[in-house]
């Protein structure tokens, strides 16, 4: 028979740690929705950015540039890891790391040499795990993506890839769609992929007053689609961050629901059997006297 | 659209959007001197500098902020100033910006790109400054 005691203080410990789940799937809802506003806020500029661009592309014909050139002998690529800094967030982290590899190794069959550069203490410690070494990592910051860290990253990237030291870079995150359905995913962001007029573009790109000419803010403008791609795909792995933990805390609480449950039963089965057996005692006990 | 007594004008920076209302006329810091809009511009492109934008409301009201390089497009009497940062000028705290501005001017440059950074920096730096000068003047 289960000891009741015993019963009790493992009802009160799988309590205690539903408290901490459930407080924990709170602060994620909360924390989700700051995120998912700023990834929508991020959007018009994105958007503006691409029309922009798609009008100067129109109204140019040659357009060269060293960014959208690509390198003739790739040797190095960039990989950019964008992970969090804590867990209890399901396979989130798992799923990012194991792009990030998948990618390494692809791209070790082409022949290139990849150099990580890891955001979030989860990320960097797979990766020393797995023997793979990481260039530069940022810590502490995955809670608050902030254009200026996106900036100095792509800035240096840009820098690199225009004096021919990297030839290629990604990044690797997770893509937020929805609240419910995030996936980890991989962007080619350098060389930058040709750029067409989108649509509407043709028609008015001849229409278009430029100042100074197309071509030179051409040139201004594409270390900006740089920067903001891997500024969005920080804001979507914050979102997908929060979003994750939510569902993995959910699930924690869900699951010590069920326990808490089990266990009351088993408690109540114990304290009725032994009740019945101190009856039958007493009761026993008295049939001897008489 | 002659007649148009107002231009839409936004100001989106990749965090958020800083400005968007119906205005009678703006001028935005162009990179190589200043550049004023008024309704119904032809559609136009153009690299931007850092500097002051101002902005002068249906009411005759005038204000402005600061912006960090960027550039803006005109379309359809809607003109859109994309940059990397933006601020109005009651979000500027004037002694850190003194700071900043002591902390800029003191760095050494050896290097082309080096310099170069450092005018930016000195021009985003300059740019707040006069938001904010404007701003104490009224």
């Amino acid at each position: 028979m289960a000891n009741t005691r015993e019963l009790v203080k493992r009802r009160k410990s799988v309590r205690n740690t539903r408290k901490i789940t459930k407080t924990m799937e709170m602060v994620a809802t909360a924390k989700l929705a700051k995120a998912q506003q700023a990834a929508l806020a991020a959007r018009p500029y994105a958007q503006k950015l691409q029309q922009v661009i798609g009008d100067l592309a129109a109204a140019t014909t040659d357009i060269e540039h060293p960014l959208l050139k690509e390198h003739a002998q790739p040797k190095r690529a960039v990989v950019i890891v964008l992970t969090s800094d804590r867990g209890l967030c399901g396979a989130f982290n798992a799923n990012i790391v194991r792009e990030g590899r998948n990618l390494r190794n692809e791209l070790s069959a082409r022949g290139l040499e990849s150099e990580f550069v890891v955001q979030g203490r989860k990320g960097v410690a797979a990766y020393r795990f797995l023997n793979i070494p990481v260039a530069k990592s940022y810590l502490l910051v995955s809670d608050k993506p902030s254009y200026q860290r996106a900036e100095e990253i792509g800035a240096a990237l840009i820098d690199r890839y225009g004096r021919e030291e990297i030839d290629e870079a990604y990044i690797a995150y997770s893509w937020f769609k929805s609240t419910s359905s995030q996936a980890p995913r991989v962007d080619k962001i350098l060389p930058l992929s040709s750029m067409k007029a989108d649509g509407g573009g043709e028609a008015l790109g001849a229409g278009y007053l430029f100042h100074p000419n197309p071509k030179t803010i051409l040139t201004d403008v594409l270390p900006l689609v740089v920067k903001m791609s891997i500024f969005t795909a920080m804001l979507d792995n914050t979102a997908g961050e929060h979003a994750a933990r939510r569902l993995a805390m959910k699930n924690a609480t869900d699951a010590a629901d069920d326990m808490i449950k089990g266990l009351t039963r088993q408690y109540n089965r114990a304290r009725q059997g032994k009740i019945t057996q101190e009856i039958a005692e007493i009761v026993g006990g008295a049939a001897a006297l008489a | 659209m002659a007649d148009e007594k107002t231009i839409r004008f936004t100001v989106i920076t990749p965090a958020r959007a800083v400005f968007e209302e119906d205005v009678r006329g703006l001028v935005v810091p162009a990179f190589d001197g200043e550049l004023g809009v008024l309704p119904g511009h032809a559609a136009f492109i153009g690299l931007l500098g850092s500097g002051p934008v101002r902005v002068t409301r249906p009411d005759g009201s005038h204000m402005s902020f600061a912006i960090r390089g960027g550039f803006l497009q005109v379309k359809s009497n809607a003109a859109t100033v994309l940059t990397q940062e933006a601020v109005r000028p009651e979000e500027i705290d004037s002694a850190a910006l003194d700071s900043e501005f002591g902390e800029a001017r003191a760095a050494m440059a050896r290097s082309d790109e080096e310099v170069e950074a450092k005018e930016q920096k000195l021009a985003w730096i300059a740019a707040r400054q006069k938001v904010l000068a404007a701003r104490e003047e009224r």
